[in-house]
């Protein structure tokens, strides 16, 4: 990095960090009983808590470690492990794709790290944020969420047998709650917005339950459902960049 | 397979293939995109994968589709009314809680 960059950079380092910060919180909260019901899951079901743990601190992903801890619960073959998730996951692609629309000219290797806080939830904060992204901001942004991540995890992993079933069986829906709070405020501001979001629960209901198109495996549906709804979207309205992100502030 | 060492494997394993989507196109796509009708997919994205995501997948997530319903509906509402992803969340699941809490009862 030159040194006018520095110069530049080295005094609002800690204020975008604690910007960023205080932007998750509400998604650093929201974490905690979500990871905690993962960890109840799947120590019941019998994996050690420090294997739990480990999960939550490796991967730091919702659906993908639910599903590979079941996974590893039952034994299965580690390719099959390796697929699943990674089908689950592949919506990231697309985060990260258009998170790399943010982050021009940003270091690879601040890339190579930050790379590891896309998860729905930041992701989703990101984008509100208007114009290119500071990787001190997302650094923040980040890093609460994921401390309440494996902070939930432990909990629920070291208490959840104590915990009884009827209150882990709520927190199950604490992940959707949030995805919801998260997607009608912008849903209710623009038409467009809104069209591709019921466009793409649509097609996500059309994959669950139509003969057929039920044996798609839901990592690739959910892409499938994304991807048309994105692409029917942006053919019949497009977006110029400088509305973009007027309409972000 | 040792099953310490089975399940150290695992979470390897698991921790590869949730890193890679995530490092992939941020790292490889060094610039802004030009053509419109990618940029527009771009900014629809978001909200359709969480839209695709969200339902009707969380009508399973509790014990229950009734109290599912309930919570889901109680976030809906909640989020129209304009409140932030938290109270949305303890709300929704405060909701469900209740709902099977009286559903035992009957």
């Amino acid at each position: 990095m030159g040194r006018e960059a520095q110069v530049k950079e080295s005094p609002g380092r800690i204020r975008r960090f604690w910007e960023g910060f205080r932007y998750g919180l509400p998604v650093t909260l929201g974490y905690v009983p979500v990871s905690f019901a993962f960890a109840v899951t799947a120590t019941a079901g019998g994996l050690p808590w420090y294997v739990v743990l480990m999960i939550s601190i490796t991967n730091f992903t919702s659906a993908g470690q639910a599903a590979g801890g079941n996974l590893m619960l039952t034994g299965a073959p580690l390719p099959e492990i390796g697929v699943t998730v990674f089908v689950i996951n592949i919506r990231y692609m697309l985060m990260s794709m258009s998170l790399s629309q943010k982050m021009t000219g940003m270091a690879l290797w601040k890339k190579l790290l930050l790379a590891n806080g896309v998860t729905d939830e930041i992701f989703f904060l990101a984008m509100q944020k208007k114009g290119n992204l500071s990787g001190w901001l997302f650094a923040g942004l980040a890093a609460g969420p994921y401390g309440g991540w494996v902070l939930g995890t432990l909990l629920g992993a070291l208490l959840g047998a104590a915990l009884p079933p009827s209150l882990s069986s709520a927190l199950g829906i604490a992940l959707y709650a949030m995805f919801i709070a998260i997607v009608v405020p912008p849903s209710k501001k623009s038409k467009p917005i809104a069209f591709a979001t019921l466009i793409a629960v649509g097609l996500s209901c059309l994959f669950r339950y139509m003969p057929g198109l039920r044996l798609v495996p839901s990592g690739w549906a959910l892409i499938l459902s994304a991807v048309a709804a994105s692409a029917l979207l942006a053919l019949r309205f497009p977006v110029h960049q400088a509305q973009e992100e007027g309409e972000a502030a | 397979m040792n099953q310490t060492l089975y399940w150290a494997a695992a979470v390897l394993v698991m921790a590869v293939v949730t890193y890679i989507p995530r490092v992939l196109p941020l790292s490889l796509m060094r610039k802004k995109v030009k053509s419109q009708f990618l940029q527009s997919f771009l900014y629809y994205m978001p909200y359709a994968v969480l839209g695709a995501m969200t339902f009707p997948a969380i009508l399973y997530a509790t014990a229950t589709p009734w109290s599912a319903v309930a919570g889901f509906a109680a976030a809906l509402l909640l989020s129209f009314a304009g409140l932030n992803l938290l109270p949305v969340a303890l709300v929704s699941t405060g909701t469900v809680f209740l709902v099977e809490w009286l559903m035992r009862l009957w």
